[in-house]
């Protein structure tokens, strides 16, 4: 079974769009288009040639456009290894948020020749926190399909959170999912006569009610919502902390760069305001191997904590 | 000289620089050992010319190092997945690939047919076996079907029933965000691309993405699992820088949530116990031999895996103890999360604000950067490892020195 394949490649998927655009006839900036779009960067300077000068004898030229060789447009299929994927979806937990009994009984037998790729049995998350969604809870896969498809249809919601008392006008944006804690969060902007509009983050798992609203509102905010801030810390290379901290941190976007005077390593990381508590955490993990140096209120942070485990410890 | 190519036959010779760029980013052009500097040049230009829109560059005195830089947040999709989109292929690979859905979306035929009407209708000349050859690899992909009418092998298309099911729609919903979480979730990206569908509903945090560049590997090891058979394989250790070949008993695949590692458990028939290899260290795999006492290995699995906090294995476990200061009342939340993320460990009030967190563990060197996160409770470590005490106790001081002392 190889996973490696041309036949998942962008230059086939980009031959596919070209090809249905010839049929009534593409110029050759229209065909530099869908490639800057569907495939790499340089692409098109080898995806071009080959089908302007006739390697890949997909393309006949009548006056100024190209007209596809084929008599019908190309078909969509999927390969055994693309089915071999979804059999393992439909053993997932979370499956139901997405599909009915009957659906995935329907699908299960339109496999039933087809082995998943793999089994939830064969991998052991070991440290994902425990208390995860309740994927299996009916309320829950109610309001988990209704939040959806608002953010499709751009609906707004009113949604009755946690211990709040009257229901609130929401506009969802997207959903948020951790494997760390197993959570889905929904983003929304929350929205407010007297107050002002603002983002905020609900846990899916403690929405009482949601129901669809047939409020309509246009996006009022810009599509980056988030606050952004960053901290810049030394990573001192003893004990593996290199590849421990860069690759703990890879999901956010850093910069680092190798001070020769110290010896060790700068690195300043960006992340979302919401999410400080978490990283004074993660950042504490690794002990004296590293050492914040930039913001002074990150910086406090950490001296409080510090100080205060001094006394406990020399009481 | 060989004209650059931005497309790769092997995916093994691109994936180290591509790991390199997006973990550490800070490498510059003589860091990189694996192979020439020519070989650098080309494979940067790759990287750069597939995600382009998250390098970044920066110039110092050791020279210009390159990042990819994504903040997991803000993408509705890997980009990482362009590695998998890049396999080379030759003119008659795509050519035939058209034009043989074009014939056989129409038809079924013999590929003697084919040929001729390859000729005829598309005025291009193959020879049949090149023909036969492709049909059989395209019904290998599933794509087409064969059957026998006669003494003639016909091919056809393959009907694609599970495309005109209602509920399809509902699974390309459930593939937007089953292929940024499940394993091998290129493949669910590659199924959003032929359905020329985009993720705009989900986003993902605490998203390892870097764990696509292991999915070749993942795989074999799955299929050695799944026959129960053992394997061997090359490991380059980044920590050491040397490779060796090791044999083992594949059992689970191990992943961390938090640290973004991936492992292998094995079992080690000579040494008669467990450890681990990561994925990322693993360079090639061979399948070896069928193990008719794998299943008596799973249930040693089962049971020794309870006294794990990671992917430690060691014949004795060790117990830990630490005193934690909690506001009773005020700081449920400390209690929660010891709860949410301490494992298999006790949490219990011992006295007014004070709770006692125990837990058994092969490795208790492993609990100490959860232990850290509480740094400003700790009120004592006890551990029947004396060095992880001394070490944590250590750790502490050099903590105060770094930030109180001098200020």
């Amino acid at each position: 079974m190889e996973l490696f394949s041309e036949l998942y490649g962008c230059y086939y998927q980009t031959v596919k769009k070209i090809l249905k655009k010839a049929r009534l006839g593409i110029s050759e900036q229209e065909m530099k288009t869908i490639s800057d779009k569907t495939a790499f960067t340089e692409s098109s300077f080898y995806i071009l040639p080959k089908l302007l000068h006739g390697n890949w004898n997909l393309l006949t030229k009548k006056e100024k456009l190209y007209y596809s060789k084929t008599k019908k447009d190309t078909p969509c299929y999927l390969t055994t290894l693309q089915k071999m994927f979804i059999k393992s979806l439909l053993n997932d937990r979370k499956i139901k948020l997405f599909l009915t009994d009957n659906q995935i009984q329907e699908i299960k037998e339109q496999l039933h020749d087809i082995e998943p790729l793999f089994s939830a049995d064969d991998f052991h998350y070991f440290d994902q926190f425990k208390g995860g969604d309740p994927y299996e809870d009916t309320l829950y896969i109610k309001h988990f399909r209704i939040i959806h498809k608002a953010i499709c249809e751009h609906k707004c919601l009113n949604i009755l959170y946690k211990n709040n008392i009257t229901m609130q006008l929401y506009l969802p944006k997207y959903l948020e999912y951790s494997a760390k804690d197993d959570k889905f969060r929904l983003y929304a902007i929350r929205l407010g006569k007297k107050e002002s509009n603002h983002q905020v983050i609900l846990n899916l798992a403690l929405i009482k009610e949601v129901q669809q609203s047939n409020h309509c509102i246009q996006e009022l905010f810009s599509k980056d919502s988030f606050r952004w801030e960053k901290v810049t810390f030394f990573i001192f290379n003893e004990r593996n902390a290199l590849e421990r901290c860069t690759l703990q941190f890879s999901s956010y976007k850093k910069q680092i760069r190798y001070l020769e005077d110290k010896n060790c390593y700068e690195c300043t990381m960006y992340y979302d305001k919401t999410d400080e508590k978490e990283i004074v955490i993660r950042l504490l993990s690794f002990g004296p191997l590293i050492q914040i140096i930039a913001p002074d209120n990150f910086v406090g942070i950490i001296k409080k904590r510090v100080l205060k485990q001094h006394r406990l410890l020399t009481l | 000289m060989a004209v650059f190519q931005e497309l790769i036959k092997n995916f093994d010779s691109i994936r180290n620089y591509m790991r390199d760029f997006y973990i550490y980013g800070f490498k510059v052009r003589n860091d990189y050992k694996y192979k020439s500097s020519r070989t650098y040049d080309n494979e940067r230009r790759r990287i750069e010319s597939w995600i382009g829109d998250y390098i970044t560059w920066e110039q110092n005195n050791r020279g210009k190092s390159i990042a990819i830089c994504i903040d997991s947040k803000k993408v509705f999709s890997n980009p990482l997945y362009a590695i998998w989109k890049s396999k080379s292929f030759t003119d008659n690979d795509i050519t035939l690939h058209f034009l043989l859905l074009d014939i056989l979306q129409q038809y079924t035929c013999s590929a003697d047919e084919i040929t001729e009407k390859l000729c005829k209708d598309y005025h291009i000349i193959f020879d049949v076996q090149t023909v036969r050859h492709k049909l059989k690899e395209y019904e290998s992909y599933g794509i087409f079907f064969s059957k026998k009418e006669g003494k003639k092998l016909l091919y056809g298309f393959k009907k694609q029933e599970l495309l005109q099911l209602p509920c399809f729609s509902n699974i390309l919903e459930s593939i937007k965000y089953y292929q940024e979480t499940m394993p091998f979730g290129f493949i669910g990206n590659t199924i959003l691309d032929e359905m020329q569908i985009k993720n705009t509903i989900f986003h993902f945090k605490h998203y390892f993405m870097v764990h696509t560049l292991e999915d070749n590997i993942l795989l074999q090891i799955l299929h050695c699992i799944k026959e129960k058979r053992a394997i061997s394989f090359e490991n380059f250790s980044r920590k050491s820088n040397r490779t060796m070949h090791l044999y083992g008993i594949p059992m689970k695949i191990q992943v961390s949530t938090q640290t973004g590692r991936r492992y292998v458990t094995l079992y080690n028939p000579k040494k008669r116990r467990f450890n681990n290899a990561r994925l990322d260290y693993i360079q090639s795999i061979k399948p070896g031999d069928n193990i008719p006492y794998y299943d008596e290995l799973i249930e040693k699995y089962e049971t020794a895996i309870k006294k794990c906090w990671g992917v430690s294995f060691y014949s004795r476990p060790e117990w830990l103890f630490v005193k934690l200061s909690i506001q009773e009342g005020t700081e449920n939340y400390i209690i929660d999360r010891i709860k949410r993320e301490g494992r298999h460990g006790e949490l219990l009030h011992i006295g007014k604000n004070t709770y006692l967190y125990s837990i058994e563990s092969y490795d208790a060197n492993e609990i100490m950067s959860f232990i850290k996160t509480f740094t400003g409770r700790i009120l004592s470590v006890e551990c029947t490892n004396q060095e992880v005490t001394d070490k944590f106790y250590n750790d502490m001081n050099c903590l105060y020195k770094m930030y109180c002392k001098n200020s």
